[in-house]
């Protein structure tokens, strides 16, 4: 377990590393500097376009901007928000714990939506139950995300106008409501956009654990199982199931960068201030410091999540361990 | 290929008979027909506005089957050509990836050792990166790009799965017999590769492209979305949806037909693609 963590934190280094590069060199190959539409009017001349390329460095020879950027972001300095007018830390620090409840709530209820499908789907395999959530499944797995958030907000916000449209909390009331009314508050708003999320993402888990599941149920040891008394019921929730949860762990690590391009996009749906909301702003007003922050950002959180799930997938199933 | 028996010939058949396959096949070409057929068959003229202020965000009808935009433009025919540009960005963008993907893969699995070692932690770290974020980046980049350009861009970043595909299958194959054998009768490199190895190689690559058109679509929809793929006055599915999300509370059909003609072809491109993977499975 100890080498595999060592393992994967080198990779993890590495990625952070590889997405810093590509960062450089596409804010490099793009047209004009980085300073983008806030020195392209007419009214600045010349030579204070000379004087702001010179105080950020990009009068410097390329290598020497190279190192001094992946020196900053090994710092985790990320630079100033033009548009924000505030550091990049700070305008990412308000931003990601919404991001990280959406994506949190979103993951703990489809992983069990999802598993309790397929285990539904496994334990009638061919019925008209299991055909046609398949089915239905397949339609969730194949909407786009921000269509599916759209289509929530007409039929939940619109026409049976039970959740609120967009954003966190209520903008006027939520001052004056007491404890209890502040959460349920939260959770009414955090509801649609954390289905759009969750219908997606657990028709991918179920139909990878549904293939998992019967997968495992030709193996040895379940017919083992089956042939020393155990009720099917028995083996497909205590054997089968345990030892197909460790690639859906895996799978879920794989998943984690669509995840976040989902979050991204389902929060500007619902503008719900997270790192999607951010880092689509920061593209309008072409804050390049902010944009290439939250695509290290996003780098680093999938690394993250990619890691976590290796040692879940390395706790749940022991012959991961050694990878 | 060319012999009777061959795994494609197998896979046809099997194909011909599995009527879900068909199904999704049939979906398939009927919206590319529509979308092809565009300015022969799409009942208005692609960018009309006939009367924008008494035919605006029209309900469905008879003679507006999808309803009126807020230009009152006709939705079915803004579907209709947006399926142009959807689908050919589609197909253009994955046939790159798969070219890259293939190449990259293919001198990657064929060479082997410490070369091959990195080439493929460069392509974990890559696979690492949230898609849509560096698209995001890239497009905030350059600003307005043209359909060429985001085609370039889906392309580019869309390789590095097909890569781990070739390669792993390049390396079983590369070492076995039959290229040993053909390297024996002086065959070159070059020659083992492309003409022994890679034709074996491409299956599952096929299956991986099917399934990664569906998913080009969902992605090129979501650029649009957000305002940053196919701009107007082009109509593609996702700016028609962009644009019906303004008017969602007034005029829910903008944004639903569109994204009905998107699920459709993601859901029979996946069909497919499944059948597909099921019908090239020597085991089965």
């Amino acid at each position: 377990m100890r080498r595999l963590l060592a393992a994967r934190a080198a990779q993890a280094v590495v990625v952070v590393a590889v997405v810093a590069t590509v960062v450089f060199a596409l804010i490099h190959l793009a047209p004009g500097d980085p300073f983008g539409a806030a020195l392209e009017s007419g009214r600045v001349s010349p030579e204070v376009r000379a004087e702001w390329r010179a105080r950020y460095g990009l009068d410097r020879p390329l290598a020497e901007q190279y190192v001094r950027w992946i020196g900053s972001v090994a710092r985790g300095d990320l630079g100033w928000s033009f548009s924000r007018n505030r550091p990049v830390a700070g305008a990412l620090a308000s931003a990601l714990p919404n991001t990280l409840v959406l994506m949190g709530t979103a993951l703990l209820l489809s992983i069990a939506l999802g598993i309790a499908a397929a285990v539904l789907q496994a334990a009638r395999r061919g019925s008209l139950v299991d055909r046609g959530s398949s089915a239905l499944l397949l339609v969730f797995y194949s909407m786009p995300e921000f269509w599916l958030g759209l289509m929530l907000l007409l039929a939940f916000a619109y026409e049976l106008p039970i959740f609120p449209v967009s954003g966190v909390v209520d903008p006027v009331m939520h001052e004056y409501m007491g404890t209890w009314g502040r959460f349920v508050d939260r959770v009414r708003h955090l509801a649609l956009p954390a289905l759009t999320l969750t219908l997606l993402l657990s028709a991918a888990i179920a139909r990878h654990q549904r293939a998992a599941l019967l997968d495992v149920a030709r193996a040895d040891f379940t017919r083992t199982a089956r042939a020393k008394g155990l009720s099917p019921r028995a083996v497909l929730l205590r054997h089968a199931l345990r030892n197909s949860l460790g690639t859906t762990i895996t799978l879920l690590g794989l998943m984690f960068p669509a995840l976040l391009g989902g979050a991204v996009i389902v929060e500007t749906v619902f503008a719900w201030p997270g790192m999607g909301s951010l880092a689509t702003s920061a593209i309008a007003q072409r804050d390049y410091p902010l944009v290439s922050a939250t695509a290290i950002v996003g780098a680093v959180m999938t690394v993250a999540g990619s890691v976590i799930a290796d040692v879940l997938g390395a706790t749940a199933d022991p012959r991961l361990r050694d990878a | 290929m060319s012999a009777t028996s061959g795994p494609w010939s197998v896979a046809l058949r099997r194909l011909r008979r599995d009527r879900v396959a068909i199904g999704a096949a049939a979906a398939i070409v009927i919206l590319a027909l529509a979308a092809l057929l565009a300015p022969l068959i799409a009942p208005y003229p692609p960018n009309a506005q006939p009367d924008i202020v008494g035919m605006a965000t029209l309900p469905p009808s008879g003679a507006h089957p999808f309803g009126t935009d807020v230009f009152s433009r006709d939705v079915l025919t803004r579907v209709m050509y947006g399926g142009r540009v959807s689908l050919g960005v589609a197909v253009l963008s994955i046939a790159l990836s798969i070219t890259i993907g293939t190449a990259y893969g293919a001198v990657a699995g064929y060479v082997g050792g410490a070369t091959e070692a990195a080439m493929m932690r460069l392509i974990d770290a890559l696979l690492a990166v949230p898609r849509v974020l560096l698209l995001l980046l890239a497009l905030a980049l350059w600003g307005a790009v043209g359909l060429p350009a985001l085609i370039l861009m889906l392309g580019l970043t869309g390789w590095f799965g097909t890569s781990r595909l070739v390669r792993e299958r390049v390396r079983a194959l590369s070492r076995g017999e039959f290229a040993l054998a053909a390297r024996a009768l002086g065959a070159s490199h070059a020659r083992v590769l492309w003409r022994h190895v890679l034709p074996s190689a491409l299956t599952p690559v096929i299956v991986a492209a099917t399934l990664g058109i569906g998913n080009v679509v969902v992605l090129e929809a979501s650029l649009s979305y957000l305002g940053i793929g196919v701009r107007p006055p082009n109509a593609s599915w996702g700016n028609i949806i962009q644009e019906g999300s303004e008017q969602i509370a007034s005029g829910w059909w903008i944004a639903l037909f569109p994204g009905l003609a998107i699920l459709v072809t993601v859901v029979a491109f996946n069909l497919l693609g499944d059948a597909l993977r099921d019908a090239l499975d020597p085991r089965k």
